[in-house]
């Protein structure tokens, strides 16, 4: 009679599985093998036929010192990223911690969260005409002020910050929504008793609000530093291919451009294994390091 | 509760933030009926000279609008649909029934979260107009008009399953209580008449927060779907024909036809959020993951 | 609340019957209406917005002329057009007509994709066309369409600008026009540019790289050797066309690479630029009253000698994957080399329409339409016979690879990443790297 119910109830659960797990097949792990074995080859997308063994040939020009994706595209990648989730999470940081003592917490918090339901499309559009240097919003009021108007996508020095500033401005409401969640699950009464014995804002921050949300920021800074890696539609609406040169280009982007512009799906896939790995050895550090210290639900 | 303890510098701050998070929302509004020859003036200006209407009656004509809002909402629909399905069953079974594999199966879901989805996205795109007996192909995948993607199917199969979803819902159903289902169980009721009946009720929450959030994201997915165009261009979504309207070759003349298009593209999309955000707020904070 | 559950756990059960419904209900709209003998092609082309209404009345009177072969337009993007040829190629959604961009020719023959003319194409189009325009319409020595838009480049200048900093003629050489750019270009006290004297336009890697191959030419040479094989930026010209684009943005740079010479030059505040053919165009509709101010020359020369240009061609192909590659011949035929009573072929018709361009084909050359246009448009006489000295720009496998290099470099170096000989050297050698590997 156990034996009976435990069966039935194993093929019932696989039978609800069954399209999840059929999804996966299909969707993620054939398409991992066929990466790699891609990557291997020299293949211009169309018949099969004309795919070409070539050995580690993708992963050696990519390595090359001629090839730019070392330097400066991974480079970009990381400053991409590290950069879009220092500025969306301070500010979030700040803003969460200030409306969860306002009036009209709601309110504020849908405003920061609009560009998050925003299409890139639109944002990248948007700010790429708001950072005109002719007849941009951004540069009106820096001339106005008196100053000299910035060329923020046309010079390779200020190109990647400026893409990456509007990467942070579109992340901020994320994190503000999981630093709120946090916050609430911080007793008022410490923050009372704080009071009490007279601690001002920034004291009762950095002694009770920053340790008792600790698990939160990790997952905020986590997450979001993988999103940033692999991220390149801002880019792409922004600077089409990473333009100036090669200087807003990411490892992302320029996968994407090696395959479905120029036809080398071989290097391209090459890439996607590389970054993948990249990805993969980072989360594992941070794992590493949340375990050591003292954060283990993640 | 929280009264008057914020300072008036926390107003100050806070309200400064807001408008840099609105101002670029009203820069795309007057943009967007700005005429052609207002944009390659030198200086900056917030309202237009003249407010022009036309844009808009242009963008609709060129966008091909009603077809593009069509895709737009039969994608989004059927994939949030699609997902709070495979999303609820799977995340019965995790949290609710006994059987082997079941850690295995529910590391491997939590797992594919840490996957980026670009590593997918060359194979994936092969598979989906390969995909075999769909769109005119053979039981091998060859011959036929691009498969999946001969059909809207192209947009929706490969988001079908979503591992976050399927997090969210067994997190929510671990806290029904076992006794209700017991009790059914006895009462002979068929397991899948519990599921509909009794958990799908109980996990309405959750499940408003999934849909919202599934229905935003696949509106404004883009990358996917200005691939899936670019086989199909019956397929394209409001995003990606925006896109697509912002001339290559001479941008200036389409500049105030795309704002007008956008316009169009983001304020359902924000009224909607603005008018369900409650639903969502509360669900992402009870989960506190996004 | 309770209302909230039962809608919710009602709409569950209807969506599963609804997804069913939609996949069986999309299944019929991708298959292919086989209805008789009746054919439809279909029509890949760049020509969106304003331009696909401009063909549209063309593709309409074939339609109802030939109601058995049905031409339906698939316009793209510019910028995505070349992706959506490989993509739509590889998934099986083939288009029958392609309207291609010449210099994708080595990259779309590698992978198969257009099929050769029949003869009496061929013999027709080496007869009726330039010998840019032959070459940009031909690949490995074979004819594989009809050319279209052959489009020669060429300086245009602002009258008004030109003459108030004193200048009642546009430059004759490389040095004069900077010369006068200097003289022309006025900034205000933070150094803003109000007035810029000469400015390359910019934005993707064709309207960069291809004035550049035209600078090149009218220094007397190719930017790549007659077989393909190598890069001639090692070449004289090559250094000294290098060395102009060095002298006009960065450090050294005789203007401000942020001011947009595109939209400069449309709202009258760009002295000299290098524009195609098809520009003047556009221009005339942006500028309304101020297009009077617009004037047109042949490129500058090194040592004001005569020189060549350069000369891009797009031009219409059939797909080696059609199943009615007869049909598709048949209406290119028509559309490209039939006149009507006024003696203009419909595609020299819709050039003239929808860029003010005069077609390179022969016979539209010489009808009455064509000859007015001549006498009356100094600007449409002048691109047209910049023609008969222009290159073709020339199509390896590795053709959008070899542009975008030297994009790279260019824009590396205007934006003082790097100095010119490090940008002549990278770009040489890495385009004679991507040449060697296909």
């Amino acid at each position: 009679m156990r034996r009976f119910k435990f069966k039935r109830e194993t093929l019932l659960a696989y039978s609800f599985l069954s399209p999840v797990l059929l999804f996966y097949l299909i969707f993620l792990m054939i398409p991992v093998v066929f990466s790699v074995l891609i990557s291997f080859t020299d293949w211009g997308g169309f018949d099969f036929a004309s795919m070409k063994w070539v050995g580690l040939k993708n992963y050696r020009t990519i390595f090359s010192s001629q090839s730019s994706f070392l330097n400066p595209i991974m480079t970009n990648t990381f400053v991409f990223a590290f950069g879009g989730v220092a500025i969306s999470f301070i500010a979030a940081l700040i803003i969460s911690y200030l409306i969860s003592r306002m009036r009209y917490e709601g309110l504020w918090r849908t405003l920061f969260f609009m560009p998050a339901v925003t299409t890139v499309v639109a944002i990248g559009n948007v700010w790429y005409y708001m950072y005109n240097p002719t007849n941009g919003l951004i540069n009106g009021i820096i001339t106005s002020l008196g100053f000299r108007s910035i060329n923020f996508l046309d010079d390779p020095n200020h190109a990647l910050l400026s893409i990456t500033a509007v990467s942070g401005w579109m992340g901020i409401g994320s994190a503000v929504l999981l630093l709120s969640a946090g916050l609430k699950g911080i007793p008022n009464d410490y923050y009372e008793a704080a009071e009490l014995e007279g601690a001002g804002h920034l004291r009762q921050y950095t002694k009770i609000t920053f340790p008792l949300l600790k698990p939160t920021i990790l997952f905020v800074l986590i997450t979001s530093f993988i999103g940033g890696l692999q991220s390149f539609t801002l880019t792409m609406v922004m600077a089409k291919s990473g333009g100036p040169g090669n200087s807003t280009n990411v490892g992302a982007l320029e996968m994407y451009n090696q395959a479905f512009s120029f036809g080398n799906w071989g290097v391209a896939s090459a890439m996607a294994i590389i970054l993948f790995f990249v990805i993969f050895i980072i989360t594992m550090a941070q794992l590493l390091i949340f375990r050591k210290g003292g954060v283990e639900s993640y | 509760m929280k009264s008057n303890r914020a300072p008036w510098y926390f107003y100050v701050i806070i309200i400064i933030g807001s408008v840099m998070m609105v101002f670029p929302f009203l820069d795309m509004i007057f943009s967007s009926f700005k005429s052609a020859s207002e944009y390659a003036l030198l200086k900056y200006r917030l309202l237009p000279e003249h407010f022009i209407f036309s844009n808009y009656r242009m963008a609709i004509e060129e966008l091909q609008l009603l077809l593009l809002f069509k895709n737009s909402l039969i994608r989004s629909v059927s994939i949030t649909l699609v997902v709070l399905i495979t999303s609820s069953l799977a995340g019965y079974v995790l949290a609710k029934l006994r059987f082997p594999g079941k850690q295995v199966i529910f590391s491997f879901i939590l797992s594919t979260m840490m996957f980026p989805a670009f590593l997918f996205f060359i194979p994936n795109y092969f598979i989906t107009v390969h995909f075999p007996l769909v769109g005119g192909n053979d039981i091998l995948g060859q011959g036929g008009e691009g498969g999946l993607a001969a059909s809207m199917l192209g947009l929706i199969v490969p988001f079908s399953v979503s591992g976050f979803g399927i997090f969210l819902m067994r997190q929510f159903m671990i806290s029904i209580e076992d006794a209700y289902l017991e009790a059914a169980r006895i009462d002979g009721a068929k397991e899948l008449r519990i599921f509909a009946q009794i958990v799908v009720p109980m996990t309405a929450p959750a499940l408003a927060t999934l849909a919202i959030f599934e229905f935003i994201n696949s509106w404004n997915e883009f990358i996917w779907a200005l691939l899936m165009n670019s086989v199909n261009s019956n397929l394209a979504t409001l995003p990606v024909g925006i896109q697509m309207l912002k001339s290559a070759i001479d941008p200036t003349l389409t500049q105030p036809l795309v704002m007008a298009g956008l316009v169009i593209a983001t304020i359902p999309i924000l009224l909607l959020f603005i008018f369900l955000q409650k639903y969502y707020v509360r669900g992402m904070m009870n989960t506190g993951l996004k | 609340m309770k209302m909230w559950k039962r809608v919710l756990s009602g709409s569950l059960i209807v969506a599963l019957a609804l997804t069913t419904a939609a996949c069986s209900g999309s299944k019929d709209a991708g298959g292919s209406s086989e209805s008789g003998k009746k054919v439809t092609l279909t029509l890949l082309s760049h020509y969106n917005g304003s331009n696909e209404a401009a063909l549209k009345p063309y593709i309409d009177k074939w339609n109802q002329e030939n109601p058995n072969i049905q031409v339906k337009m698939t316009p793209v993007d510019f910028g995505e057009l070349l992706k959506t040829i490989m993509t739509k190629q590889s998934a099986g959604q083939v288009a029958d007509i392609m309207h291609v961009y010449t210099l994708w020719g080595g990259q779309l023959a590698k992978n198969n994709v257009l099929a050769e003319a029949p003869q009496s194409v061929a013999d027709d189009v080496t007869q009726n066309y330039p010998e840019a325009a032959v070459k940009g319409a031909s690949l490995n020595g074979k004819v594989f369409g009809y050319p279209t838009e052959v489009e020669a480049y060429g300086l245009f200048y602002n009258k008004k600008l030109l003459k108030e900093a004193g200048y009642d003629e546009p430059p004759k050489t490389w040095d004069e026009l900077l010369e006068m750019s200097r003289k022309i270009e006025k900034k205000d006290a933070n150094g803003k540019v109000l007035v810029q004297g000469f400015g390359f336009q910019r934005g993707y890697a064709g309207l960069v790289v291809q004035p550049f191959m035209a600078m090149m030419a009218s220094a007397g040479s190719g930017l790549l050797s007659d077989d393909l094989a190598k890069s001639n930026l090692d070449s004289d010209a090559g250094r000294k066309t290098m060395e102009f684009y060095s002298k006009v943005y960065g450090k050294n740079g005789i203007t401000d690479i942020a001011f947009n010479t595109t939209k400069g030059f449309g709202a009258g505040q760009v002295g000299m630029t290098i524009g195609a053919g098809w520009w003047d165009g556009s221009l005339k509709t942006l500028m309304k009253d101020a297009y009077t101010d617009v004037g047109e020359a042949p490129m500058p020369t090194p040592d004001g000698g005569a020189g060549g240009t350069l000369a891009y061609t797009w031009a219409y192909g059939v797909n080696s994957k059609s199943k009615h590659q007869e049909e598709a011949w048949k209406f290119l035929q028509w559309m490209n080399a039939q006149a009507d009573d006024s003696g203009m072929t419909p595609e020299g018709q819709f050039l003239l329409d929808a860029f003010n361009v005069i077609s390179s084909r022969k016979t539209d050359l010489s009808s009455a339409k064509v000859q007015e246009k001549l006498q009356s448009s100094p600007s449409a006489k002048l691109f047209s016979d910049a023609l008969n000295n222009a290159l073709d720009e020339q199509s390896p496998a590795a053709g959008t690879e070899a542009q975008d290099i030297l994009y790279k470099q260019i824009e590396s170096m205007w934006t003082d990443q790097i100095q010119m000989d490090a940008a002549l050297n990278n770009a040489h050698t890495q385009i004679n790297t991507k040449l060697g590997e296909k």
